[in-house]
């Protein structure tokens, strides 16, 4: 498969070339710029080599402000003398503001460090016999914008979502999860004496060998399930069937299937998914069919600090829209829903404020 | 998904970007399919309108290869959506470490060859490249705190980037 991918001198020449374009057309002439399309058509690798060179570009830049180099040693220390970036993505530069570069996650983790530590600390304190495994944390906190992943000691792995946190207790007899807040994804390794569970308030998952999604927001918890079968009880169920009955009063769900349970603890009736829309914020991609514009918001919060969207009016935060996006780029809603005549915007500082567009703006007075 | 360049290009190609980026991400892991693409990115640039593109070259292209991995995917997805989900989900679970590698896994690993390269590499070379990359200098502010002349810094940075794109898309 692989077509000898081995470097020739003449392939070698062409990415230097590209380099080098890449760096001359920030200030080019019109004849500079003919001079570029030219060599761009003289091979289908060049084309290439220029995507290759601005991607190696953003990495190195992604890469180095995410984690910071001291100059002096060019070893890795930690810094605060980051700025947050600009709202206005810069457009020119390709894929600048995307997940996987997560430059807008620099400040982020900052803030995601302070987090941790006071995880960390109240750990302590609730539970003093945890400090013997203090190398071993048991809660596990994302910032807003921070995803992470995490392995378990019997094998399993938890991807946790931003704005998230878990708290791990394992022990003997079982492997418990609690899911405080937010969003992760489990996979889980085989254990036939130890069940897997997760807990969410009065709900629980029990997996059984397998790779599921567990979601809490908007007073709703949801399940979704991508490889093998898990199964829910709530404490309603529970309650409702005897203790013996309660293996068959839970709802078993198997791969490719979603469930979501509400504040009453009714489960509602197994509705397909695609699998790979599950997994989408792992890539930090955020898909949304016929969602609310509200809960479309709380998604980009999650990932965003900045700017926050606030929807002004009932009706537009009910209407629902569809659509593929950039967890990182909020931008890109906002150029989504400009299509739409109806809806306005109003930027004030950090605060985007999408309203329906019959409103008569007002020249604002309530600033404190 | 069609848009007419180059007035409202930049803005939609941010857009489509990120999608292009993660393909070039991935890519690094999954060679398949890079000829073909390579060959469709550049069918394309050739049938564009020359003196369009030589408006605005790089969004043009961005733009093109944007599309391109698009219509790529779409049509991955249309030809094979359960073998392609059922076998990124498997090669997941058998390798977390390999298989998506947008992922954070992957980055940490971008990120160790950054920092082996760097201590690799002569160190005012390594240098000019952190105060390009890190500090957002130009390279006369970078020839000034090194003490170097604008021509070498610009000669460091190409050299360092020329190896930094070794590392992260050929190794």
């Amino acid at each position: 498969m692989d077509h000898s991918m081995r470097e020739s001198g003449a392939h070698r020449q062409l990415a230097d070339e590209a380099a080098e374009w890449l760096f001359r057309l920030e200030a080019a002439s019109p004849e500079e710029r003919r001079a570029f399309v030219r060599w761009l058509k003289s091979s289908k690798d060049a084309p290439d080599e220029v995507l290759l060179a601005k991607s190696t570009d953003i990495l190195l830049r992604q890469l180095l402000r995410e984690r910071p180099v001291d100059l002096a040693d060019l070893s890795v220390v930690d810094t605060n003398n980051v700025a947050p970036l600009p709202v206005t993505p810069d457009t020119r530069d390709l894929g600048a503001e995307c997940p996987s570069g997560s430059s807008r996650r620099r400040w982020t983790w900052i803030s995601g460090l302070g987090v941790g530590i006071a995880a960390a600390i109240s750990l302590l304190v609730i539970e003093p016999p945890l400090v013997s495994r203090w190398l071993h944390p048991s809660v596990y906190t994302t910032a807003i914008g921070e995803q992470r992943s995490v392995e378990l000691n019997d094998g399993s792995a938890i991807s946790i979502n931003a704005r998230s946190s878990v708290r791990v207790k394992f022990t003997e007899h079982a492997r418990d999860v609690y899911l405080t807040a937010g969003q992760a994804m489990f996979t889980v390794a085989k254990d036939a004496d130890r069940p897997f569970r997760v807990h969410v308030n009065d709900t629980v998952v029990q997996a059984i060998g397998t790779k599921f999604d567990v979601r809490r927001a908007a007073g709703r918890i949801s399940v979704a399930v991508v490889e093998g079968t898990v199964r829910i009880t709530t404490e309603a169920a529970t309650q409702a069937a005897s203790s013996l009955a309660t293996l068959a009063a839970a709802t078993q769900v198997t791969a490719g299937e979603a469930v979501s349970v509400g504040d009453t603890g009714r489960i509602t009736p197994p509705k397909p998914i695609n699998v790979a829309e599950v997994s989408a914020w792992q890539q930090r991609r955020l898909v949304f069919a016929d969602n609310t514009l509200a809960e479309i918001a709380e998604e980009f919060a999650r990932f965003n600090r900045t700017p926050q969207l606030r929807i002004e009016g009932e009706a537009l935060r009910a209407r629902r829209f569809s659509g593929v996006f950039d967890a990182d780029a909020p931008e890109a809603l906002l150029v989504y829903l400009s299509e739409d005549e109806t809806i306005a915007f109003d930027r004030q500082g950090d605060e985007i404020v999408i309203m329906p567009r019959p409103i008569i703006v007002q020249s604002s007075s309530d600033t404190p | 998904m069609q848009e007419s360049l180059p007035k409202r290009a930049w803005a939609i190609a941010v857009h489509y970007q990120c999608e292009l980026h993660r393909f070039l991400m991935r890519r690094m892991r999954r060679r398949v399919d890079v000829e073909d693409l390579k060959q469709e990115i550049y069918m394309r640039l050739l049938r564009m309108n020359e003196e369009e593109v030589i408006k605005e070259p790089l969004a043009f292209l961005y733009t093109v290869a944007a599309n391109a991995v698009s219509d790529h995917t779409i049509a991955e997805r249309k030809h094979s959506q359960v073998t392609v989900d059922a076998k990124l989900v498997e090669d997941w679970a058998n390798d977390p470490d390999a298989a998506l590698p947008d992922d954070m896994a992957e980055r940490m690993n971008l990120d160790r060859q950054l920092r082996k390269a760097l201590a690799e590499l002569p160190k005012l070379q390594a240098q000019a490249l952190v105060l390009h990359y890190q500090e957002g200098l130009y390279r006369d502010e970078i020839a000034k705190r090194l003490g170097l002349s604008p021509k070498s810094v610009a000669k460091y940075i190409a050299r360092g980037k020329s190896r930094m794109r070794e590392i992260f898309w050929e190794e």
